[in-house]
């Protein structure tokens, strides 16, 4: 089984009655490894969101395909196992969350793969463990903060061990310390687990960390690499985006011909370069 | 001339039940009128529940809350609140309704009593100040708009009904730079051009630093600092804030200086901070030689 998502020639339509339909992704063609962390940024009405979408089958391509370890999301016979290899998180938890209590909630998705009582335990443990609402377990979800309850979501998502994450601006509602711990566990289950992420965010500062960058532009791949690349790109600016801080000062730093090491997106990198 | 004051206030949540909880804790301030008065805090902290206060949506368990010098508690004066006090909730792009942009600005106004040309005019107004074309707009159907654009029709939706004082909960939480830059913009302008009073909740500290006049600092329901904003970021130093979305610039500052390295933290822009870590490094560079 080949380890990655693919789209080919994906384009996606948007169609409204009385008008002419909309396109909202373009022709993408892209390829996503089974171990890649990938931070996915654009203006809203990029494309981001009907992209995220189209990875997990939650819609379909109008044209070209969509493969997920070699099943094509078309396939309706497949429909299952993609949506459990691909697990999806939301911009708010709260049109997600439907249990009473946060464990049940977290053992909603196990129970319905027809495990054993003992592995949905097991998972539910494993999954309030990583997104540290161990202590909050027998809490009623809307007595939450948002931030506990955007890790809450992911926590749902996790116990189906899937082989890909996909966040659509999950951090939006949360604080510091919030979208601190979500980063962290995401980097952790990328590194230690092999999960894929794949993150939408507004907010540069926190793809800036990712491996690779996928910017969108009107319904198309603008630009694609490693952070530092495309952060310096004339085209990221066309794109509308604005590069974090860190990497402005990095820029700023190199322009006033300082022997800097041009990669430096992130404050911890930065902090390191200055520091050591 | 304070409009809003609150004199220890405090607020419980499901009051004598296992869930009880103290949203706020003994809360006294006072916001003048034409004031950008910005309120900063983590999750939890208990700004939207504060704000929540300043039209009457909830009232005290214990103190009192005043807005231009009547009780919100007084069910009489509720009316007039809520024409004068305009609030817009978290994430109000959920609350869209209507079929088109123009009838979901429309709804309100029709219910002030409002007809015709003068609503048209409002409509077409409020749209401009947010950033969005009337002409392209006005027909399509709210949730046919994309997510940065269906919050500036929210906001549209209020300033149509020319509130005196704006309420703003978190307002540019989850929107692109471009449709968060047009918000924060109108909001400048309104207060500006109409000497409308502004009070904006956010954790995105780095909305308020050069936007509001004023600033507050919660914590777990009690109010630390408030007044300029010098003295509010001198105060907030003295506590944890590691759970506010401080700019990544400042961040470094704060991170350089407890390294030992001789910069300076008293700084507010990008700039500043590259000038203050090309110092440091040029003075590196001058003893290596």
């Amino acid at each position: 089984m080949d380890g990655r998502i693919e789209l080919i020639d994906a384009t996606k339509e948007y169609k409204h009655a009385g008008s002419p339909p909309v396109s909202a992704l373009n022709c993408v063609n892209l390829s996503i490894r089974q171990d890649e962390f990938v931070g996915m940024v654009g203006l809203n009405a990029s494309g981001k969101t009907t992209l995220a979408r189209l990875l997990n089958g939650l819609i379909l391509p109008s044209r070209g395909k969509v493969l997920v370890n070699g099943l094509d999301t078309a396939d309706l016979a497949q429909k299952k196992e993609i949506r459990r290899l691909v697990g999806m998180v939301f911009q708010n938890p709260d049109n997600q969350i439907i249990n009473p209590i946060v464990e049940e909630e977290v053992a909603f998705a196990a129970e319905n793969l027809n495990l054993s009582p003992a592995e949905v335990r097991r998972r539910v443990d494993w999954a309030l463990e990583v997104s540290g609402l161990a202590d909050l377990r027998h809490h009623a979800p809307q007595m939450l903060s948002g931030g506990q309850k955007q890790r809450l979501a992911v926590a749902a998502v996790l116990v189906m061990q899937p082989s890909y994450l996909v966040l659509d601006e999950p951090t939006s509602m949360l604080d510091e310390d919030g979208r601190y711990e979500l980063i962290k566990t995401l980097q952790d289950l990328n590194r230690h687990q092999r999960l894929s992420i794949i993150m939408i965010s507004h907010r540069m500062e926190e793809v800036a960390p990712a491996e690779r960058i996928i910017v969108l532009h009107q319904g198309t791949v603008y630009l694609d690499g490693p952070p530092a690349e495309v952060f310096r790109s004339p085209r990221f600016a066309l794109a509308g985006l604005k590069p974090p801080p860190i990497a402005r000062l990095t820029n700023s730093l190199l322009r006033q011909g300082h022997p800097i090491d041009d990669r430096i997106v992130t404050l911890e990198q930065m902090v390191e370069f200055l520091c050591r | 001339m304070p409009v809003i004051e609150t004199k220890e206030l405090t607020h419980i949540y499901l009051a004598g039940t296992p869930y009880e909880k103290k949203a706020l804790n003994q809360v006294s301030l006072s916001i003048n009128k034409g004031e950008l008065f910005g309120i900063i805090g983590a999750n939890g902290s208990g700004k939207s529940t504060l704000i929540q206060h300043f039209n009457g949506l909830l009232t005290p368990s214990c103190g009192t809350v005043r807005v231009y010098g009547k009780d919100t508690a007084n069910r009489s004066c509720r009316n007039e609140l809520w024409k004068k006090v305009g609030l817009m909730f978290q994430f109000p792009e959920q609350q869209l309704f209507a079929s088109t942009v123009f009838d979901e600005l429309a709804f309100g106004l029709k219910n002030m009593g409002l007809e015709g040309w003068e609503i048209e005019n409002r409509v077409e107004e409020a749209l401009l100040q947010v950033g969005l074309n009337p002409k392209e707009v006005i027909k399509v159907p709210p949730l046919g708009l994309s997510g940065g654009a269906r919050r500036q029709v929210a906001l549209a939706c209020i300033l149509a009904m020319r509130p005196t004082i704006l309420v703003l909960d978190e307002p540019t939480a989850g929107v692109d730079p471009s449709a968060s830059e047009h918000i924060l913009k109108a909001i400048k302008k309104m207060q500006r051009e109409q000497q409308a009073t502004v009070v904006m909740v956010s954790h995105y500290v780095n909305d308020l630093i050069f936007l509001a006049d004023k600033l507050a600092f919660l914590k777990e329901g009690r109010l630390l600092s408030y007044g300029d904003k010098k003295t509010v970021f001198r105060d907030m130093a003295q506590w944890d804030v590691n759970d506010l979305i401080l700019p990544e610039h400042l961040k470094l500052m704060h991170r350089l200086a407890a390294y030992g390295l001789p910069v300076n933290t008293e700084i507010l822009t990008l700039e500043e901070a590259a000038a203050e870590i090309s110092r440091v490094m040029e003075e590196w560079a001058r003893c290596e030689r």
